[in-house]
C-alpha cells in the first residue's frame, strides 16, 4: 500500500511549522497560531468544519510537543503552556503512542454486506453455507442479519459474484495482537499493556488518529541551548533518501548535529555478542536462540510468553549510543530510525543510565531538514568513514535476514551447524508459528522482525521499502570494512555481558579507573 | 521529438511530501513505455517557495506542472502527453 496521503502529509507539514518555530524561537509565542495560519488558503474541510479541523491541528500539534490526547475534545489550555514544558526538556512518558480519540472515526464494527452485486441466484451458496442461518433472501437479493452474523466470512467465500464483502475496521485490522478495542461509543482505544508498538495502525488508519509523541522539540531545545548533539543513525535511516549516505549525513551536521554516528557499527559487535552468546548456550544445552534488536518483537515476546529465547544482548542503538556516552558524557544522544518502537526501548533503557537522550523518526528528520530548507543533494558528501566503521553485515541489519546472516558469519568458525527460522513481520499467527519451532533439538537461530521486510518497512520512514533496499545495497557495498562480525577463537564467557559496557571501558579506561 | 520528458523533483520538501513515492514510479515507468517516457529527478524546482500552503510534491511532464502529484496523476499525465505526441 502507498504510504503517502494526505494524512502522512500533514503530519510531515506539521513537524515542519513546530521544527520552524523552534528554530527560530518563536515556538512558546506562535504555535497557537498554526491551525490558522494553516487553514488560510487552500484548506480542503477534513471534518465536519474548519473549527473541528483546527481543534484537531490544535491536538496533532499536542502530539508532537510529546502529549497524549486520547479522550480529548480539543486542547485543556493553549499550547503555548505545553510548548514550555517541552521546551524545558519535559519528556514524553514511555508510551510513544496515543489514540487521538478526536480525530478517529468512530469505524462502525467490520462486518459483512451484501452489495447490489447480488444476482438472486438459483445455488445461494452464502445461504446454504451460513452456520448461523443470518442470511435471508429479501426482494431477491441476499441481506445479512447483523445479530446473527458471526463474521466468519463463509458466504463471502461463497459467492461467485464477489457480491459479499467485509467492510474492516482498519487499525483493528492491521493490529498483530489484537491491542486496539473500540468503547461503545466506537472510538477506538489501544490497550498499552498488550500493543507492541509496531506502528501498523499509524499507516493503516485513514484519519491519523493513531498518534505518536514526538521528541522533536526536545531535540530542537537542546540545539538552540547549544549542546553538542550526536546523531545514532540506524542502517535503514542512512538509506531513507536517493543520495549517497554521505550527503545525508552533511544534512545531517548543517542542521545542527556535532556528530553522526552509523549504528551499522554497533550492529557488528552486536552479532559478536550473540553469536558468543548462541554458542554459550548451546554448551549449556539450550538449542534456540532469538535475535533481541527489533524493539517490538521485545515487547511481542514478553505477551507470547516467548522471554526465555530472546537474546540478552543489548541493541544496536544502546550499544552506540553508551560509546557515544563514553566519548563525551555531556552529549546529547538522539538516534534516527524508521521506528516507533524504538522510542520506548530507549526509555526502558533510561531506567539504568541515561544512553539515549531522544529518538527521532526518518520520517520527522525529514520533516526537519525541508523545514530547515536543507537541501539533501547539494550538500558536499562527507566521508562514510567520519561516522563508522561498519561491514556490510551490520550495514544489513536493516533488512529481513540482515541480522541472521550477520550472526552466522560470526560463528562461522566455530563449525556449529546452525539452522534458522525469519519471521519478517508480526502478525496474528506469528505466536503459535514460534511457540512450535521453540522446541526445536537442533540449533536454532530465530530472527524477528516486527515489520515486513525489516526496519526499511518501518512504520516512520519515509522511502518505498523497495526502494530504500535498493539503497542499502548500495550502502553495504561501500563498506570499506571488509571483515565481517566474528567469534574471538577463545571468548571469555561472560563477555557477552560486558559487550554493552565493553565500548565504553575503551574509549574510557581512565575514567573508570579514577571511579 | 516522439518522447515524453517527466521531472520528478527530489528537493527535501517534495521529496518528504510524497515525491519518495513518486521517485518509486521511475522503474513502472520505463517498463511499460520502455524508450518513450525518459524520467530524471531533479533538484530543487523551486515551486515550493511560491507560497506557504504550497502543494508539494511537484513534478513535470514536458511543461506540464502537476501540483501534489501522487502517482496516479502521474501516470495519468505521461498517458496523456504519450497520446498528444502520437496524435499530434
Amino acid at each position: 500500500m502507498a504510504k503517502e496521503n494526505n494524512a502522512v502529509r500533514l503530519k510531515r507539514r506539521l513537524i515542519s511549522e513546530v521544527t520552524n518555530l523552534a528554530l527560530t524561537g518563536k515556538l512558546a509565542d506562535e504555535i497557537d497560531s498554526v491551525p490558522y495560519s494553516m487553514t488560510n488558503e487552500n484548506w480542503e474541510i477534513i471534518q465536519c468544519c474548519i473549527h473541528h479541523d483546527r481543534a484537531n491541528l490544535r491536538l496533532r500539534l499536542m502530539s508532537l510537543l510529546g502529549y497524549s490526547t486520547e479522550g480529548m475534545l480539543d486542547v485543556d489550555k493553549p499550547l503555548r503552556a505545553y510548548a514550555q514544558e517541552a521546551l524545558a526538556g519535559k519528556k514524553p512518558d514511555a508510551f510513544p503512542l496515543s489514540l487521538m480519540s478526536a480525530a478517529c472515526n468512530g469505524c462502525t464494527k467490520s462486518r459483512y454486506i451484501v452489495t447490489n452485486a447480488c444476482q438472486g441466484c438459483l445455488a445461494r451458496p452464502c445461504k446454504v453455507n451460513c452456520p448461523k442461518g443470518a442470511v435471508s433472501i429479501i426482494n431477491n437479493q441476499s441481506h445479512i442479519d447483523p445479530e446473527l452474523c458471526v463474521n466468519c466470512g463463509l458466504c463471502e467465500k461463497s459467492c461467485p459474484f464477489h457480491a459479499i464483502i467485509k467492510i474492516p475496521v482498519p487499525c483493528e485490522e492491521v493490529c498483530p495482537v489484537g491491542a486496539i478495542q473500540k468503547g461503545e461509543d466506537g472510538i477506538a482505544k489501544i490497550d498499552e499493556s498488550k500493543c507492541i508498538l509496531c506502528g501498523k495502525c499509524l499507516s493503516a488508519c485513514p484519519f491519523g488518529a493513531p498518534a505518536e509523541k514526538s521528541e522533536i522539540v526536545q531535540v530542537l531545545s537542546a540545539l538552540t541551548h547549544g549542546k553538542k548533539l550526536i546523531a545514532l543513525v540506524a542502517p535503514a535511516a542512512m538509506v531513507q533518501f536517493p543520495f549517497p549516505p554521505g550527503k545525508f549525513i552533511a544534512a545531517l551536521e548543517h542542521f545542527g548535529f556535532s556528530k553522526v554516528m552509523e549504528v551499522a557499527e554497533a550492529a557488528d559487535r552486536v552479532a559478536e555478542a550473540e553469536a558468543r552468546e548462541f554458542a554459550e548456550r548451546l554448551h549449556d544445552n539450550k538449542k534456540v536462540l532469538a535475535t533481541s534488536c527489533c524493539p517490538s518483537w521485545v515487547r511481542a515476546a514478553g505477551g507470547m510468553d516467548l522471554e526465555q529465547i530472546l537474546s540478552d544482548t543489548p541493541s544496536p542503538m544502546l550499544v552506540a549510543a553508551k560509546t557515544a556516552k563514553a566519548q563525551d558524557p555531556d552529549a546529547f544522544t538522539v538516534f534516527i530510525g524508521p521506528c516507533l518502537a524504538k522510542r520506548w526501548e530507549a526509555h526502558r533503557a533510561s531506567q539504568n543510565s541515561q544512553l539515549v537522550d531522544a529518538v527521532l523518526t526518518s520520517e520527522e528528520v525529514g520533516a526537519m531538514l525541508m523545514a530547515a530548507g536543507i537541501q539533501v543533494n547539494e550538500e558536499n558528501e562527507e566521508d562514510l568513514a567520519k561516522a563508522g566503521n561498519a561491514s556490510a553485515y551490520g550495514r544489513g541489519f536493516a533488512m529481513t535476514q540482515g541480522v541472521t546472516a550477520a550472526v552466522k558469519h560470526a560463528l562461522s568458525p566455530s563449525a556449529v551447524e546452525v539452522n534458522s527460522c525469519i519471521v519478517s513481520g508480526i502478525t496474528k499467527d506469528t505466536a503459535s508459528q514460534l511457540k512450535k519451532v521453540q522446541e526445536s533439538d537442533k540449533p536454532l537461530l530465530i530472527e524477528v522482525m516486527a515489520c515486513d521486510g525489516g526496519c526499511i518497512n518501518g512504520p516512520c520512514q519515509l522511502t518505498n521499502p523497495k526502494v530504500a533496499g535498493a539503497f542499502l545495497e548500495r550502502y553495504k557495498a561501500a563498506a570499506k570494512k571488509t571483515a565481517g562480525p566474528m567469534l574471538a577463537a577463545n571468548s571469555a564467557a561472560n563477555e557477552r555481558k560486558a559487550c554493552a559496557s565493553s565500548s565504553a571501558e575503551n574509549h574510557h579506561t581512565t575514567a573508570s579507573k579514577s571511579a | 521529438m516522439n518522447q515524453v520528458k517527466v521531472t520528478i523533483c527530489v528537493g527535501t520538501a517534495c521529496y518528504v511530501l510524497g515525491g519518495a513515492e513518486l521517485l518509486g514510479m521511475v522503474d513502472e515507468m520505463t517498463a511499460k513505455f520502455g524508450g518513450k517516457v525518459i524520467c530524471e529527478g531533479s533538484p530543487c524546482l523551486g515551486f515550493c517557495k511560491l507560497s506557504r500552503n504550497s502543494k508539494a510534491p511537484f513534478a513535470l511532464v514536458n511543461d506540464k506542472l502537476l501540483e501534489a502529484a501522487t502517482p496516479e496523476s502521474l501516470l495519468k499525465a505521461v498517458e496523456e502527453a504519450l497520446s498528444e505526441v502520437q496524435n499530434g
